[in-house]
């Protein structure tokens, strides 16, 4: 049974600046989101990637007053493709190339010096789910799946599952997902999918095994671009596009 | 029944029914009880100079430039081909792509003006056949391995280095509650490339020296890749048909740190309570576990606070890590020992811990050096992630 939902998503289709070199600007953007409150400390917000900053809140909605046991809550996310890398580590790549390639010395010399330590944490997909587990004390069954529809899919078995074989008390299960970055914007177009980017978040929370409910959402995905695993799980949880 | 994607909708529906392992694929750089690993020139000038790498396999024509595809294929093929008529899944875990050497001097390369990036010319590169896009899409492997397969249920585990630990048990409950026959799980990874090794250089997580997995001077991991993948089933669907049955899949327990994004918990409560949950998921007690495989990497604070976890769950059970010998294998790291103990079980070995000449007196588990020359009866299996992610499998001999 759903007992609450927690959402961050774009509302329309809207010209997106960063996109301007594409085809098309139009993407799916969620503005903000406002951290602050779903942080324990304003400091964690700088190891988040996108799809962190959109899971945080839309977990916490959908946990706001869950008064069981974190750690016997199981969590089960999906996410998409791995987050590009938007810049961080381009002085320590620019620094390597001596005449159109990698040069072996320079890489260990002035790449490794410039190289963002932190940048492996921001581009593991999994970091969605680890920032929502530490800031909210999560510690029970959990599955992180990679894969558009087939991850939303996944993810609600998996929970369906854990519950019904009394692995987890409850699991708060979800998606999250961005691709508004110029990176991932262009990627989508070499890979042929020109429907406009979009990005979000959703997380529900059960507390028995739950049929998923099917959506027409092609209407969705008109307005707010597409969203990925995001989408299997706005199906799941009932939103009816309209 | 709900069809979507080929996996069949079940609520309410835990059979219970046994899952066995009929089928094993491995491909590491070597075995469990012999030191593997090569200087590597790249991984050199980062002052962490030896890596494990798997010899004889080359690109994959459906993999150009992803070694960790073209790992996957291996194995998969050496499985051979699923029961005839079985509905199959795939399940495998996978780790993050990073930039190759390859990928960076054609699609980035071209775009570097005086020691910038032109990022709107970068953007504007719309040739699809460019290398950056296929490789960071996590599930294709998983895709084009199913493709071939005809499978009807698929699914990407992306837990850092517990990944393949989760797939295989995902593996297990889809086959043991009848939404999938057959199943190919396990989990592949490579990141021998020069920007692999860099984006574990700069965590400070690689060994300067060699994998030493509870070894007193212990100094980090040596990084290693790897695929593995298990063929499982329903026991009465093997049985019947006369598949040989290496081992049987008794229980899985994951949970997570919630502590800190790299270091795991100082006294591995996340690690213990994954066990526990495998334990309970088996309907086993401490003492039917005979052998723990440890994740064991070898970094300081990771070894103790797994010694400190075994000991609290399991007691003075024998514990060896297999990452001393074909080292890390990331994502893979789950399937590709997991693999090695059912091998071991059928061949009447119980691996050690290579590179662990001084045992630290900080670890609190009972850390088995030298190979034993008999099988292991119950086998519990350790895989830890990055974000805290903790998955352990307990599978029995035969």
């Amino acid at each position: 049974m759903i007992v609450a939902v927690g959402a961050v998503l774009p509302t329309a289709l809207r010209v997106h600046a960063p996109l301007a070199a594409l085809p098309s600007a139009l993407a799916g953007v969620v503005v903000g989101p406002d951290l602050v409150p779903w942080l324990k400390r304003r400091k964690d917000a700088r190891l988040l990637p996108r799809a962190a900053e959109l899971a945080l809140p839309a977990a916490g909605q959908a946990l706001f007053g869950f008064d069981g046991d974190l750690e016997e809550l199981g969590l089960f996310v999906a996410v998409g493709r791995e987050p590009p890398d938007e810049g961080d580590a381009e002085a320590s790549i620019a620094a390597m190339a001596k005449d159109g390639r990698l040069d072996r010395a320079r890489f260990g010399d002035q790449g490794r010096a410039l190289y963002p330590p932190l940048l492996p944490l921001r581009t593991l997909p999994n970091m969605v789910l680890a920032h929502v587990a530490i800031q909210s004390g999560i510690r029970g069954e959990n599955v992180c799946l990679a894969g558009g529809f087939e991850a939303g899919v996944g993810v609600w078995d998996a929970a369906n599952d854990a519950l019904a074989s009394g692995r987890c008390v409850a699991a708060l299960v979800g998606a999250a997902f961005s691709a508004v970055d110029r990176a991932s914007a262009r990627d989508r177009h070499r890979l042929g999918q020109t429907e406009p980017p979009g990005e979000g978040a959703i997380f529900v929370l059960l507390v028995g095994p739950a049929v998923r409910p099917e959506a027409d959402l092609r209407v969705w995905r008109q307005r707010v671009g597409a969203l990925g695993p995001v989408e299997a799980l706005l199906g799941a949880v009932g939103v009816t596009p309209r | 029944m709900d069809l979507l994607f080929g996996r069949r909708q079940v609520l309410h529906e835990v059979t219970g029914a046994r899952v066995v392992v009929t089928g094993v694929a491995v491909r590491t750089a070597g075995r469990p009880d012999v030191k593997s690993g090569e200087v590597d020139a790249d991984a050199e000038v980062l002052g962490v100079p030896l890596v494990a790498r798997v010899a004889g396999v080359s690109d994959d024509p459906d993999f150009p430039d992803d070694r960790k595809g073209s790992l996957a294929s291996a194995v998969f093929g050496e499985l051979g081909a699923p029961p005839i008529g079985a509905r199959m899944g795939i399940f495998l875990g996978t780790g993050l792509s990073s930039l190759t050497p390859h990928e960076v001097e054609v699609d980035l390369y071209p775009w570097l003006r005086d020691g910038r990036f032109d990022r709107d010319a970068i953007v504007r590169d719309l040739d699809p056949t460019r290398p950056a896009p296929r490789r960071h899409v996590p599930e294709r492997v998983t895709h084009v391995l199913g493709a071939r397969m005809g499978a009807v249920s698929l699914e990407t585990s992306f837990s850092a280095c517990a990944a393949a630990a989760q797939s295989i048990a995902s593996a297990a409950r889809a086959v043991g509650r009848g939404e999938v026959d057959c199943a190919y799980a396990g989990g592949h990874d490579s990141m021998l490339h020069p920007l692999g090794y860099l984006s574990f250089a700069v965590l400070g997580a690689l060994s300067p020296t060699r994998g030493r997995p509870f070894h007193r001077g212990r100094d980090g991991f040596m990084i290693g890749e790897g695929a593995a993948m298990l063929r499982l089933e329903r026991e009465d669907d093997a049985r019947a048909r006369g598949a040989p049955v290496l081992a049987t899949f008794l229980g899985a327990g994951s949970s997570i740190d919630a502590h800190n994004v790299t270091a795991p918990h100082p006294e591995g409560r996340g690690a213990a309570l994954a066990m526990r949950r495998a334990l309970r998921d088996a309907g086993l007690t401490a003492a039917d576990v005979d052998y723990v495989n440890a994740h064991g990497t070898g970094t300081q604070v990771g070894d103790i606070a797994e010694s400190l976890a075994i000991a609290a769950v399991l007691g003075q059970v024998p514990t060896g890590s297999f990452k001393g010998a074909f080292g890390h294998c990331i994502a893979a790291a789950g399937a590709v020992e997991l693999a090695w103990c059912i091998l071991g079980m059928a061949e009447g070995t119980t691996y050690g811990t290579v590179g662990c000449e001084e045992l630290d007196p900080a670890i609190r588990c009972t850390v088995l050096v030298d190979s034993l020359s008999r099988p292991p009866n119950v086998v519990l299996s350790n895989s830890f992630g990055f974000g805290g992610q903790n998955c352990a499998l307990i599978v029995a001999r035969g």
